[in-house]
């Protein structure tokens, strides 16, 4: 049975709890083979909140380029988030919308590694 | 009495997964716009630089632009700012996507637990 924590260390809180409930079947190679893929693909909390305060800065919208959201992002960009407001929004909302987003990638790497037994 | 406080339970559940936060403010916001109005002067906002130094925020007019497109005056709305109409629908757009998610996964869990 598979331990996050010698695979995922760095995963924290409901992404650490999610993350364990679709591993805790794998052997330790498929458990390795979805970290090796999920790793790339997740994204820090940490760091998309500091990208959601570079809206401040003028530079808004990276975050949800970077969480596949593009029209969206296009919107923050040209309207400097709709003038902050956008920007305090996601500010509040951005462990939300990264963990919604680690969820669905995890659980397609999940799949793929299922899938390539 | 322990069984019904279960239901009572399971549907402020049901309704509160409704209640996905980011979507309701973009449906809020998009309602208070669409009932204020458009011609009026006052111009809100929080860009800051434009408080410090002279500079227009680029998101400027939005909101007039916006409120503009809910009242029928496509051309008014285009001038006050480009972008209105297209956030109009990439805002419901994305607030119905939110939902859907929202319903679907509290749709999942409930069948999950029976």
């Amino acid at each position: 049975m598979a331990n996050i924590m010698q695979i995922l260390p760095e995963l924290e809180g409901d992404e650490m709890v999610f993350v364990q409930g679709l591993i805790k079947d794998m052997d330790d190679n498929n458990a390795q083979m979805f970290a090796n893929s999920y790793r790339p693909r997740r994204k820090d909390p940490t760091t998309m909140l500091i990208v959601v305060l570079l809206g401040f800065l003028g530079i808004a919208g990276i975050h949800r380029f970077l969480i596949g959201q593009i029209g969206m992002g296009l919107l923050y960009f040209f309207t400097v988030g709709f003038c902050y407001i956008g920007t305090i929004v996601d500010l509040i909302n951005i462990k939300k919308m990264t963990f919604v987003y680690n969820q669905s990638q995890a659980q397609q790497v999940a799949l793929m590694v299922k899938g390539s037994q | 009495m322990g069984f019904f406080n279960l239901q009572v339970m399971k549907k402020i559940d049901n309704i509160y997964s409704l209640l996905d936060f980011e979507a309701l403010f973009w449906i809020m916001s998009l309602i208070l716009l669409a009932f204020s109005n458009p011609y009026s002067v006052a111009h809100y906002t929080l860009f800051l630089p434009s408080l410090l130094f002279d500079i227009q925020s680029p998101g400027y007019g939005l909101g007039h632009s916006i409120s503009h497109f809910f009242h029928g005056n496509i051309i008014a709305s285009f001038k006050t700012h480009p972008l209105g109409i297209i956030t109009v629908f990439v805002l419901l757009r994305h607030s119905f996507i939110l939902l859907q998610k929202s319903y679907k996964k509290n749709r999942n869990m409930e069948s999950y637990h029976g």
